[in-house]
């Protein structure tokens, strides 16, 4: 075996958590390998220098045992509840929280990243949106009744950001989308915006919109996605209420975790040219009939640029594997499944999504979208649209946004929606 | 004896539960201390563990794990919890696959550390963690200080068992550079090269 050992089966071996015949197979490699053998050695050292320093520093820290556990019962007296909670009502809460939540990051997740690839104008139910002279409307509209109980009954505007994995590290955010939700008349629209946008960025010259929320990261004094909200609001003369940034990988990770989805695959694939990672190729060929996917045969599903069929695109598909997902997590017979999995779920939603919608607004967003149907959804592209293309002095192609044609598009989408 | 002491507590015997405070105290601050390295910090996160786990005290149980362990659990989540609460209150995203990429906790050194007396080795070693990604430097410690099993650091860091791994791995990973690097200064060896192994 020339292949040399990894880190991980490094520590699985000095762990002893490997099969007998990895176990093997790293045992002889390990004796023909030098320098796999100087790694084995210095994990081990630093594994025995790693517990005697925490063991000895842990012996260093100064114990109140006493002060901490009056401040303990102290609290214990004052937050007991006066009855006891039933145990079961925590855990359906938890439940009903986090099937909400994967459907709002699976929909949001999947809805951006089909707009992304879609640069033209799309729209489902309505006609293509032409702009047209600006109509009196304003964005802010007063209370309105309740459709659901204590829950939302104003518009939310909700601004979305979608991060790859491969620009994960730079920070660059690939699609960016104004969502925008209103209770009363069930109805939304989602403003897809260019990433090559060139808009004016608070304390900085004009960026591209993919990169502002790497700026704000970089500074001290805002974040990422208070910088992006500030910068599209102002873009766009549209309150941008709420910021949420989505990793596309947590997708892929949710579709694992939920056992695959089935996909109704019309025409067969065949891309003998599909990049593998190390820029080779490997060949995706994917029959035609009810297919079921893991994360990472959905990720290829979707990614391919085949178009075997005319409609059969990679918008196309990035829907189709949305609404699989949606069907997944809402089939009655496999809830208990994804309940027993709820942990891992869990993480995966939080390591996958930065927000500031707290968990409440969370909640009341998930439920205005699962309430609105996608017929109801009104998408649009500020690219053709609203925006000239120009070069800037970096040789870099931006689209200068036209503030007037966006007025209007804007205004529009707001007729549209009531 | 936590046991017996467990079962007192649950009836609402409240010198039975000091007891327990007093038994597993010094570990939980212990892991606390190393996994926020602030002293106030570390006692907020062990007060808020101990409350909480004397109201859920019900659903312990002895057949998953021993009490130390379910404490450590809960010491490491009520951790996480004050620093999200630190980081402006948003939910961290990040550091998903580059764990080893993920960029330094930027919650500002909060006072006070302790004042430790460290020598050799020890010194070198705990300077090196101090630079390790905090996700992996939270997974090493909880492997090697709190020595809980991968299951039960996934638990702990609400995160899938392989991940856990990957992140004990890329810990190692880091150190190894950074000790590496502090041997070559230590030597003034110009031409040291502190590349990857293969």
């Amino acid at each position: 075996m020339n292949k040399h050992v990894n880190d991980g089966q490094l520590l699985a071996y000095v762990e002893d958590d490997l099969s007998t015949m990895r176990r093997e197979r790293i045992e002889s490699h390990l004796r023909a390998c030098p320098a796999c053998r100087v790694r084995l050695e210095r994990l081990v050292r630093t594994a025995a220098d790693l517990t005697t320093t925490l063991r000895d520093v842990g012996e260093q820290i100064p114990l109140t045992p006493a002060r901490s556990w009056d401040a303990v019962a102290r609290r214990l007296k004052r937050e007991r509840p006066k009855s006891p909670v039933p145990p079961f009502r925590p855990l359906l809460r938890h439940v009903a929280v986090l099937s909400i939540l994967i459907l709002v990051v699976a929909g949001l997740a999947g809805l951006i990243h089909t707009l992304a690839v879609t640069s033209p104008t799309v729209t489902r139910a309505t006609p293509t949106p032409a702009p047209t002279s600006p109509v009196d409307s304003s964005p802010a509209p007063g209370p309105l009744p309740r459709p659901y109980p204590g829950r939302v009954a104003a518009p939310v505007s909700l601004l979305i950001l979608g991060i790859d994995g491969e620009s994960a590290a730079s920070n660059e955010t690939d699609a960016l989308m104004l969502l925008y939700l209103d209770a009363r008349t069930e109805r939304a629209f989602a403003l897809s915006i260019p990433r090559d946008l060139y808009v004016d960025v608070p304390g900085h010259a004009q960026v591209r919109a993919g990169s502002i929320y790497g700026l704000g990261q970089q500074s001290e004094s805002t974040s990422g996605l208070a910088l992006a909200q500030e910068a599209i609001s102002a873009t766009l003369d549209f309150p941008v209420q709420h910021v949420a940034l989505i990793h596309f990988g947590s997708f892929v990770t949710l579709i694992d975790a939920i056992g695959g989805v089935d996909v109704a695959v019309p025409h067969p694939i065949e891309d003998p040219s599909f990049p593998d990672d190390d820029g080779g190729c490997d060949p995706l060929r994917i029959p035609a009939g009810t297919q079921h996917f893991d994360g990472a045969l959905a990720l290829r599903y979707a990614r391919t640029r085949v178009t075997p069929a005319p409609g059969f695109d990679r918008a196309f598909r990035q829907q189709q594997l949305v609404l699989a997902v949606h069907e997944r997590v809402t089939r009655p017979d496999l809830l208990p499944e994804l309940i027993a999995d709820a942990p891992g779920l869990w993480s995966i939603i939080a390591d996958g999504i930065e927000t500031d919608l707290s968990l409440s607004d969370a909640i009341d967003v998930a439920l205005l979208v699962s309430s609105i149907t996608a017929d109801d959804i009104r998408t649009a592209s500020l690219g053709q649209c609203c925006t000239v293309q120009q070069i800037t002095p970096a040789g870099r192609r931006v689209l200068l946004p036209q503030p007037g044609e966006i007025k209007a598009l804007m205004n529009e989408l707001l007729e549209e929606g009531r | 004896m936590t046991q017996d002491l467990i079962a007192r507590a649950l009836t609402g015997d409240e010198v039975a539960a000091r007891k327990i405070h007093h038994l597993h105290y010094p570990a939980a601050l212990r892991l606390a201390y190393m996994l926020l390295q602030n002293l106030q910090d570390a006692e907020d996160a062990t007060q808020d563990a101990f409350v909480y786990a004397f109201e859920h005290l019900d659903r312990y149980d002895p057949e998953r794990a021993a009490f130390s362990t379910w404490l450590k659990i809960i010491v490491t989540s009520r951790c996480r919890d004050l620093q999200r609460r630190r980081r402006t209150g948003w939910l961290s995203l990040q550091e998903l696959t580059e764990a080893g990429l993920e960029p330094e906790d930027k919650t500002p050194g909060h006072q006070p550390a302790v004042a430790l007396e460290l020598v050799g080795v020890q010194q070198v070693v705990w300077e090196a963690l101090k630079q390790v990604p905090p996700k992996s430097r939270q997974a090493l410690i909880l492997r090697y200080f709190g020595g809980l099993s991968y299951s039960q650091m996934a638990q702990a860091l609400d995160c899938p068992v392989n991940t856990a791994k990957s992140r004990v791995v890329y810990g190692h990973r880091a150190l190894a550079r950074l000790l590496e690097r502090e041997a070559c200064i230590e030597l003034g060896y110009q031409g040291c090269h502190t590349g990857d192994a293969p």
